[in-house]
């Protein structure tokens, strides 16, 4: 078996077969699930990095399931030539998503085995987890508008149950409700834009579709688009529908939050660019409207999430609220990119959301996995009780002061770089919105130099005695994350060059990703 | 190896901030080696160690903890009425709340988008 051949179902089925073996081999103790655990959050990883060697080298990646010819989506009846089964569609957009998510998946699995050691129920704790990855890399990988249903519901349906796995505290189980109410009500809005479109194009196939809009835009899709856009915008956590993430991520346990933060709610990012861009496409919409609509939005979820931020006593809810904030950033790029679609202003929009999704991903999911280790050593999460721990815990808090001047911001780390790209593109758009989305990196470089203050500088309380740095497995993933933030804010080039700029052109092209399906 | 981006309209080259943020350590380090130099020594036994606030002796450490939430009174108490009040009732964690506002912005959404959307 060629494993090129098939690794674009390799990186969905890997974690897959991970999560329901899991059981099994943890009856041979605690240990052996690590391993097994690590091994296949591995496995995924460098399957994802295949995966996006092959996009890169040789475009778009087909898999169709169940086809003689995986390569080939089509089948001929009748002379009538159309795609009917199961696909995979990867561009250099979706293979970026899927190296983000592996990565972020592979170190909280690591993170998780010292991390998790005095909990109970780990064989389910790691069930869910390689679950909760099947689910957001089918997203980023299908092409085809029922699946992304189906592992939307994956992702959600783990990210509940892991929300409220710490089940002994009454927070973990409200936060659970709450965000699985919260979420359904998102996922039917979502699958009632695919019954929709299903009844007017009967196809659930996205090159199909959006083949089918550009030929004949049905008035119905708009229905159908609306509905898209609040389900996705709840799952992206983006302002007003942002409340549950306050709620789930804080109270989720901290490897679960690094990768909520840093990954699962960019796949609500991944598929409004997906709808927009590719599925509707950007010749058959009012894009002036439907851009200034997102930037509108974006630019509120910016300073909400700054603003409510600065006042979080708790740092996992602080984290929480400048993920917010992050993703108000990410919509601005999407929005620009649509209102100034092709020109340079709209291309830096799309280099800078895409930019700043992957930088956010490694930042965020960093910064949880050190709330996590403060947590573990300390036992509380709020920051008045915390002081001096730069002296206990050097190398942990250098990773935190690195990670939070990072994500405000602060030149030469990679936040900057990104928001510059996304402050001058919005500028071509409108002044004004430059100055906002600079007036909330204000904010939330206040919001982190309020927690470097009280937290890692200044003198330790009497209680923080016996805290050291936490053990390697904790350690050497928070250092790496760290390492990354570094070179990627001294050498931008090195990731806008080889996988931001591709993933960018995949955006643009939707012909190329309709012709890769239809012949 | 480059180290420089184009941001769309401009140029940004970190290596400068870098090469800056460098020889701001080799100076803020000698000039906290001169001064620990040239600094009377700290005399921990006599009364220069003991804490006054405002004329008062203060002798609990832990008593002059600064607490984080003070960090940004001025800025809290400026937006108290205007933003802060409302928008932490509006966070209360109430889950009608949440739906609430998922019908409201599929509502909007539903008349901008149905009725513009098009092109």
């Amino acid at each position: 078996m060629n494993i090129m051949e098939h690794i674009a179902i390799l990186v969905v089925i890997t974690p897959l077969f991970g999560a329901f073996s899991t059981p099994f081999v943890s009856l041979a103790g605690k240990k052996a699930a690590d391993i097994w655990v690590g091994i296949f959050s591995g496995l995924t990883f460098v399957f994802s990095i295949l995966l996006g060697l092959k996009v890169l080298r040789s475009g778009i990646v087909i898999y169709t399931l169940g086809a003689p010819e995986p390569a080939i989506a089509t089948v001929d009846y009748n002379g009538l030539i159309f795609p009917v089964r199961i696909l995979l569609e990867v561009d250099a957009l979706s293979a970026l998503l899927a190296l983000v998510i592996s990565l972020i998946g592979f170190f909280a699995a690591i993170y998780s085995w010292r991390y998790m050691e005095h909990d109970t129920g780990v064989e389910k704790f790691y069930t869910l987890f390689l679950l909760l990855l099947t689910g957001m890399l089918g997203i980023v990988l299908t092409g085809d508008i029922f699946n992304m249903y189906v592992f939307l519901e994956i992702m959600s349906i783990s990210a509940y149950a892991l929300v409220a796995f710490r089940k002994e505290t009454f927070e973990a189980v409200e936060a659970g409700i709450k965000y699985l109410v919260v979420g359904s009500a998102a996922s039917t809005l979502i699958l009632l834009a695919v019954a929709i479109l299903y009844g007017v194009y009967g196809s659930l196939t996205i090159a199909q579709i959006a083949h089918l809009i550009e030929v004949s835009p049905s008035p119905l899709i708009w229905g159908a688009l609306a509905l898209y856009l609040t389900g996705f915008i709840l799952k992206a956590g983006i302002v007003p529908l942002h409340m549950w993430l306050i709620d789930a991520h804080p109270a989720a346990p901290s490897s679960i939050s690094a990768l909520l933060s840093g990954v699962v709610i960019k796949t609500g990012a991944y598929a409004i660019i997906r709808i927009f861009f590719t599925l509707y496409g950007v010749e058959v919409m009012n894009r002036a409207l439907i851009g200034w609509i997102i930037v509108v939005i974006a630019v509120i979820t910016m300073f909400v999430g700054g603003s409510l931020g600065l006042i979080q006593q708790d740092l996992k809810r602080l984290l929480a609220y400048s993920s917010v904030a992050q993703m108000g950033y990410i919509a601005l790029g999407i929005g620009v990119a649509l209102i100034a679609f092709n020109t340079t202003a709209g291309d830096a929009g799309l280099v800078g959301a895409l930019f700043h999704l992957l930088n956010h991903a490694i930042m965020k999911g960093m910064l949880f996995l050190i709330a996590g280790v403060i947590l573990h050593q300390l036992g509380t999460r709020n920051i008045n009780e915390m002081g001096g721990l730069i002296k206990k815990m050097p190398i942990t808090s250098a990773c935190f002061i690195i990670g939070g001047l990072a994500i405000a911001g602060v030149p030469p780390f990679n936040g900057f770089v990104s928001k510059l790209i996304l402050y001058e593109a919005s500028a071509m758009i409108s002044p004004a919105l430059a100055v906002i989305a600079i007036i909330s990196s204000a904010l939330t470089l206040g919001m982190y130099l309020r927690v470097i203050q009280t937290a890692f500088l200044g003198r330790a309380p009497e209680t923080l005695k016996d805290i050291r740095d936490p053990p390697a497995s904790m350690l050497i993933p928070i250092v790496i994350l760290a390492i990354l933030i570094v070179i990627f804010g001294i050498l931008p080039s090195l990731p806008v060059d080889s996988i931001i700029t591709p993933a960018v052109e995949a955006v643009k092209n939707q012909a190329s990703y309709l012709s890769a399906v239809l012949p | 190896m480059v180290f420089g981006i184009e941001t769309g309209f401009g140029y940004w080259d970190p290596l400068i901030w870098v090469v800056l943020f460098v020889l701001m350590f080799i100076g803020g380090y000698l000039i906290a080696k001169y001064a620990a130099q040239r600094a009377t020594p700290f005399r921990a036994d006599e009364l220069e160690s003991e804490i006054f606030l405002s004329g008062w002796g203060e002798t609990v450490e832990k008593d002059l903890r600064f607490p984080s939430k003070h960090l940004y009174w001025g800025f809290r108490k400026a937006l108290e009425s205007a933003w802060y009040r409302s928008a932490v009732e509006e966070h209360s964690g109430i889950l009608t709340t949440y739906i609430f506002w998922i019908v409201i912005l599929l509502l909007i959404l539903m008349l901008l988008i149905a009725f513009g959307g098009a092109m």
